[in-house]
């Protein structure tokens, strides 16, 4: 878990510095559990003069909350509540402003009800609720409650979440694949529908689970591939989310069965077989898909495939030892193993205990390098060393797929010793691992028996060497973005700052021979170049981007000496890249240190490369391009015949805004911009954007639409 | 040879720590702190003094102790990795059996990390092992203790309170080489109280009495009784001031609201001067002038003492006119000081009215530079009688407020009576009140501007300014 | 064969001297800090010991077992010449 009490503190005081607003936290019984930050002195006296609390029970008991939204703490005083996603019942208030036609109503109130208050000082301290201000508070208090809500859930502890479920699963001996997709539902506030789709004999799909209110209604729908979204999924064979869906063509697969989601994704499984089951879900209110709620599906898909595996694996050995509950303990253990090592303690060690052979052996395979991490128990010199070399040479470095019946247990029959169960450990088809574990003689019964039951325990090994290795980099990189989105909410300057030096650092190391790990670490630190390293080695303490910003910032702060060792060539990039964009790419004032002479030299020479590159690239077109875009945008405004909003819109397509930039941008929905694309086209009589682009240019250019 | 243990104000309390090889007893009731107090000691003695330590959990599983212990921010498996440290789940019995064989498991494990220090938690299980606790008991702590003495091992022996008999001392504090007693309690009916007390120590002279301690983010730190606040005078003119007292801002939401007008309410006991000296000070350096209401225990000599320990040069600030007194006593001032010392000794009280109005408004309507104004109302009510106080005041703070002066007004309300102190408070913008109960004092804001209001702290003299800080 | 009693106590018997690496138990003391009867533990214990996972040291009630890490090579380069470990 992470410990980001201190993160949401700080992220509440940064909000509370920069808006000018007071903001805390409450829980689903209305239990302020993060306690008030800023210094809004209105909200404060009100807060502190128990006029809130009332409020905080009513909105906690009685509203059930999907959005921000504003309430009035007193006639004209309004406070903005938005509830943290991931976290039902969680909210983040924020306060207050008064509306400007009630602050005489306010007034009277406030003296009536408190005594000894200057109240015209108190309410000129308080901003003015406009219909503008009114936009931008909502989203400013979204988009906080987003953060706390990635550093509060880490979508790390909902996983461990899952592997519960995945571990209750086991225990049970039927409807193990819906009881998942219940209790998915029950974790995922934002999802209210899931379901399965399996092939049918005749080339048909069907729905085959179906979970959530009214979901039935599909249960047993069928389409062909390439039919409705759901068929789409299963020519593409990749994983899609749709949103604002209503206005599909495709739509009509649900009308057709009175279910209407807003949202949708599905997945494709692939099964050991070779065949295709499909993952989907949606949400029959929200019209989005946000990050977090994308995150948590990726990781519920991972789980679905493990759960079909190991049930269609359970169909098949039905009575053996896959079914004991003890594969249940088991996953537990694996799933609360924190890393790599951990886990392959445990299968070396479980491995052992169930075979009970000479010596057991767990291989992980490095990515990063063309070595392994080899755990073993037992004597493995001599034969057995270059048996279990030859093993993971086999297995590790196959440069094509494995096929199928490879990636299941065997039994490796060898000259003139016992048999050794090779066991691979893999995800999606991905080789990490290999346990082999001797036997005492040839293969007999009791051997073949406890195939299936490593079969199992290697798919469950699989995603937790997955997560393990991915999990710990999800969990840094997550809280890593969360500190550089807090820099960006909150301070420009920094902000720019950050990703400048990230920007010229990422162009530079790619020139230089370094390893990967430190280039990642040097960009890193410049992102999060403006955090004390103390703090940093406290929230990071495993990484190596603290000593670089430590050593990065010493270099760059004037008279530092680094007397016996200097500083590392990471920290000394790391300098020259914020030095440079500190002086917004004032090449002479890029620091300047005995010890770095040689990479400093490499870093002017490439900045000098570099800019003679974008020099010859925008000589001509520099001039031009000023122009053109003053052209363009008077052309948009006086020549064509769109409402203003389409105008902002079309002017922002050519600025090369993606969709969603626009959203942003404008403050509305991705969809609306997309229906405001459509009108737009319509209008201007093009397909598509490129053409819309194409025909701005030959208005402003040639006067003309005609080409 | 003193071993350290971790913890600052019990070295204090111990004049220097554990003397070296002492087997020591740590008890109190469950929850008090003592596997918290016990793994600091060996956590702080491995980080600081890299002396490496054992400790042994009978009861607890090494992964829980990790796990709580993570809460103080150790990374105990960090230190077991480094071979500083080893947690060790074992059975009384076993490490009993252990400890007397010949190179058994204890002996190895001392041997492995070099161990100086270990923890024992907790030995009141050593009690069960025979049936008939008491001689075996106290045989085997007996034996226990030699053992660990033989090693040169700096031990805690951790034991549960088992609140019975409390007339017998038993017959652990004997055997123990000290006794370390954590005790909660009831304190003002609103907070508990965490004490320590060190009831004996071998070879080392200890603070008596019972020092209080709280458990806090990073472990446990303990405040001496005798660490209330004191005079110091210790003037180091060169130094820069740095802030009034950062705790007391924090708890206003970043300091005092300009205009406003703060109630010091104290009672006799309490020492109020590092408080006014660090606001004044801070004043001061922000570029503030001054005027100064002088009480009658208050003196210009007595003053200028207090700010030089902040290294505030009062007479220069009051020959440059940046710093100004109204004076009731007619006592002497220093030369050059003529225009900056306002005599309304003879003034009566109309005219000091008068004066106020008129005088203090032109002057600080025509020096544009923010004031701040101190004004001991103990003086007025004692020279101009409660009734122009109760008249004038509302006035007063008006006035302060409308030329945005902020304002300090010393008051004792237990004095003044509770009439007059619900106006005064009613009538300032926020009360902070600092007192004294038992050996400690506390300081709190019971009222503030934006509202926030504090629990009560406890008001500690430190060697640097503000030379008070609230804990 | 495994029975599945015995198959899961054992799991948990691993799991716990895995988390605690420097827990030295006697089976009494596991029956307490477990809740599981003596009979039931000791074949596990002395499987896992013969298995080499645990490592037993003592006679009689005061034997006292503990956890035996596993052999860990970290980098383990399996491209190199194929001579014996
Ligand atoms: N970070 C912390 N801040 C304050 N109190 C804490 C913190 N962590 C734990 N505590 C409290 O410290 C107390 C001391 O626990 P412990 O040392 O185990 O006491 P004992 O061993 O005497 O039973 C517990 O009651 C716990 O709630
Ligand atoms: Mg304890």
């Amino acid at each position: 878990m992470i410990r980001s009490f201190d993160l949401i503190e700080e992220l509440q005081e940064m909000y509370a510095s920069h808006y000018s607003l007071t903001n805390f936290i409450t829980d689903e019984s209305g239990n302020i559990i993060m306690p008030a930050k800023g210094n809004n002195a209105l909200f404060n006296l009100l807060l502190v003069r128990g006029a809130v609390k009332e409020i905080i029970e009513t909105v906690t008991k009685e509203f059930e909350l999907s959005k921000p939204f504003f309430i009035d703490i007193l006639p004209g005083v309004y406070a903005c509540i938005a509830p943290v996603e991931g976290h039902p019942g969680t909210l983040l208030w924020s306060g207050v402003k008064i509306e400007q036609s009630s602050r005489d109503m306010v007034k009277n109130k406030i003296d009536h009800l408190i005594d000894g208050v200057e109240v015209d000082r108190l309410l000129s301290q308080t901003s003015t609720l406009t219909l503008e201000s009114k936009k931008e508070w909502l989203l400013s208090v979204k988009k906080a409650a987003n953060m706390i809500s990635q550093l509060k859930g880490g979508g790390v502890s909902l996983f461990s979440e899952h592997l519960k479920v995945l571990q209750e699963a086991f225990k049970a001996e039927e409807g193990n694949v819906s009881r998942f997709l219940y209790s998915f539902l029950e974790k995922n506030s934002r999802i209210d529908f899931l379901g399965i789709c399996e092939p049918r004999l005749d080339d048909f799909y069907e729905v085959s689970h179906a979970a959530g209110e009214d979901a039935e209604q599909i249960q047993g729908a069928s389409f062909s591939p390439g039919e409705g979204f759901l068929g789409r999924v299963l020519l593409t064979g990749e994983q899609a989310f749709w949103e604002g869906i209503e206005k599909d063509p495709k739509y009509t697969f649900f009308q057709k069965y009175h279910f209407y989601p807003k949202s949708l994704f599905c997945f494709p499984i692939q099964l050991r077989d070779g065949t295709l089951s499909l993952f989907f879900g949606g949400s029959r209110s929200s019209e989005v898909n946000t990050d977090t709620v994308k995150d948590s599906i990726k990781n519920m898909a991972m789980l679905m495939e493990v759960i079909l595996s190991a049930e269609s694996l359970q169909k098949e050995n039905s009575g053996h030892l896959s079914r004991q509950s003890a594969l249940a303990d088991i996953s537990m253990m694996l799933v609360s193993a924190p890393d790599l090592k951990k886990i392959s303690y445990i299968l070396v060690d479980i491995s052992m205990s169930l075979v009970k052979g000479p010596f057991s052996a767990v291989m992980l395979k490095n990515p990063q390098k063309q070595n392994m991490m080899l755990v073993s128990r037992g004597n493995i010199k001599g034969e057995r060393g270059s048996y279990l070399k030859r093993a993971a040479k086999d297995y590790f470095t196959a440069t094509s797929d494995l096929p199928p019946d490879r990636l299941v247990p065997s039994m490796k029959k060898l000259e003139g010793s016992p048999a050794i169960i090779e066991c691979p450990l893999h995800f999606r088809g991905e080789i990490l691992g290999l346990i082999c574990a001797g036997t005492n003689g040839h293969p007999n019964q009791e051997t073949e028996e406890l195939l299936p039951f490593l079969h199992t325990l290697s798919l469950i090994a699989g995603v937790s060497l997955q997560l393990a290795g991915e999990g710990q980099e999800n969990v840094m990189e997550r809280k890593i973005e969360i500190l550089h989105s807090s820099i960006k909410e909150f301070d420009a300057e920094t902000n720019r700052i950050a990703e400048e030096s990230f920007k010229i650092a990422r162009e530079f190391t790619g020139k230089l021979a370094l390893s990967e790990p430190l280039i990642k670490n040097i960009l890193i630190a410049c992102k999060v170049h403006c955090f004390s390293h103390e703090y940093l080695a406290e929230k990071f303490p495993e990484a190596e981007f603290p000593q670089i910003v430590k050593d990065g910032t010493g270099i760059l702060a004037e008279g530092s000496a680094f007397k016996n060792e200097e500083p590392g060539i990471g920290s000394q990039i790391f300098a020259l890249a914020v030095s440079y964009a500190r002086n917004e790419g004032d090449m002479e004032a890029i620091i300047v240190r005995p010890y770095m002479k040689k990479i400093r030299q490499e870093f002017l020479s490439y900045l000098e490369d570099s800019q003679v590159v974008e020099q010859e690239l925008t000589l001509e077109p520099e001039s031009s391009h000023a122009m053109g875009s003053k052209s363009v945008e008077s052309t948009i405004k006086n020549h064509m015949n769109l409402s203003s909003r389409e105008k902002e819109v079309l002017d922002l397509v050519i600025q090369g805004l993606n969709n969603k930039e626009i959203a942003q941008e404008l403050y509305i929905s991705e969809h609306t911009v997309k229906n405001h694309l459509t009108k737009i086209f319509q209008k201007l009589n093009v397909p598509d954007r490129t053409q819309a682009i194409s025909k701005v240019y030959q208005l402003t250019y040639n006067g003309s639409a005609n080409p | 040879m003193k071993v350290s243990t971790g913890i600052r104000g019990l070295d204090k309390v111990l004049d220097g720590g554990i003397p070296q090889g002492s087997a020591v007893v740590l008890e109190g009731a469950p929850g008090t702190g003592k596997t918290t107090l016990g793994m600091q000691f060996l956590y702080k003695g491995i980080v600081d003094h890299n002396e490496p330590g054992i400790f042994f959990t009978f009861e607890e599983f090494p992964d829980q102790i990790y796990e709580d212990m993570k809460s103080y921010g150790w990374d105990l498996k960090d230190l077991e990795r480094k071979n500083m440290l080893r947690v060790i789940g074992i059975s009384p019995d076993i490490l009993l059996e252990q400890m007397v064989a010949n190179d058994g498991l204890f002996e190895q494990l001392v041997r492995e990390i070099d161990g100086k220090r270990i923890v024992i938690d907790s030995i009141s299980l050593f009690e069960y092992l025979s049936n008939e606790a008491g001689e075996k008991g106290r045989s085997i702590l007996y034996t226990v203790r030699n053992i660990v003495r033989k090693f040169g091992l700096t031990s805690l022996f951790i034991q549960e309170d088992d609140n019975l008999d409390k007339s017998k001392i038993p017959f652990e504090h004997f055997i123990a080489d000290g006794v370390i007693r954590l005790s909660l309690k009831e304190h003002m009916n609103i907070y508990r109280k965490r004490t320590l007390e060190v009831t004996k120590m071998r070879g080392t002279k200890i603070k008596e009495g019972e020092h209080i301690y709280q458990i806090t983010d990073s472990g446990i730190y303990l405040l001496l009784a005798s660490q209330i606040v004191t005079d110091k005078y210790i003037s180091d003119n060169n130094e820069k001031i740095k802030t009034g007292i950062p705790k007391l801002d924090s708890l206003l939401g970043g300091g005092m609201a300009k205009g406003a007008v703060y109630m010091l309410d104290t009672n006799s006991k309490a020492n109020y001067r590092h408080i006014v000296g660090a606001i004044y000070a801070e004043r001061v350096k922000a570029g503030n002038r001054i005027l100064s209401l002088l009480s009658s225990t208050q003196t210009i000599t007595e003053l200028k003492a207090l700010m030089d320990l902040y290294g505030i040069n009062i007479d220069q600030l009051a020959k440059e006119k940046r710093f100004y007194f109204i004076e009731h006593y007619n006592r002497p001032f220093p030369a050059g000081w003529e225009g900056s010392v306002f005599q309304v000794q003879d003034m009566k009280n109309e005219e000091y009215d008068l004066f106020l109005r008129e005088k203090c408004t032109s002057l600080i309507k025509d020096n544009h530079e923010d004031w701040f104004a101190y004004y001991d109302l103990s003086t007025i009510f004692n020279e101009r009688g409660a009734e122009y106080v109760l008249r004038s005041f509302a006035k007063e703070t008006a006035f302060a407020r409308s030329v945005g002066m902020t304002v300090l007004v010393l008051c004792n309300f237990k004095e003044v009576g509770v009439q007059a102190a619900s106006f005064l408070e009613r009538t300032s913008n926020g009360v902070f009140k600092t007192w004294v109960d038992g050996s400690y004092q506390y300081m709190q804001v019971t009222k503030s501007p934006d509202g926030q209001i504090s629990k009560p702290y406890l008001l500690e003299s430190i060697d640097q300014k503000p030379y008070i800080r609230l804990v | 064969m495994v029975k599945r009693e015995h198959l899961s106590l054992e799991m948990e018997c691993l799991t716990l001297f895995q988390s605690n690496p420097y827990l030295f138990e006697t089976i009494q003391g596991l029956e307490k800090r477990l809740g599981r009867r003596m009979s039931d533990l000791e074949p596990i214990l002395e499987g896992l010991t013969a298995q080499g996972i645990l490592q037993k040291t003592g006679e009689g009630a005061l034997a006292y077992f503990r956890y035996k890490e596993p052999a860990v090579i970290a980098e383990f380069s399996f491209t190199s010449e194929l001579e014996p470990l």
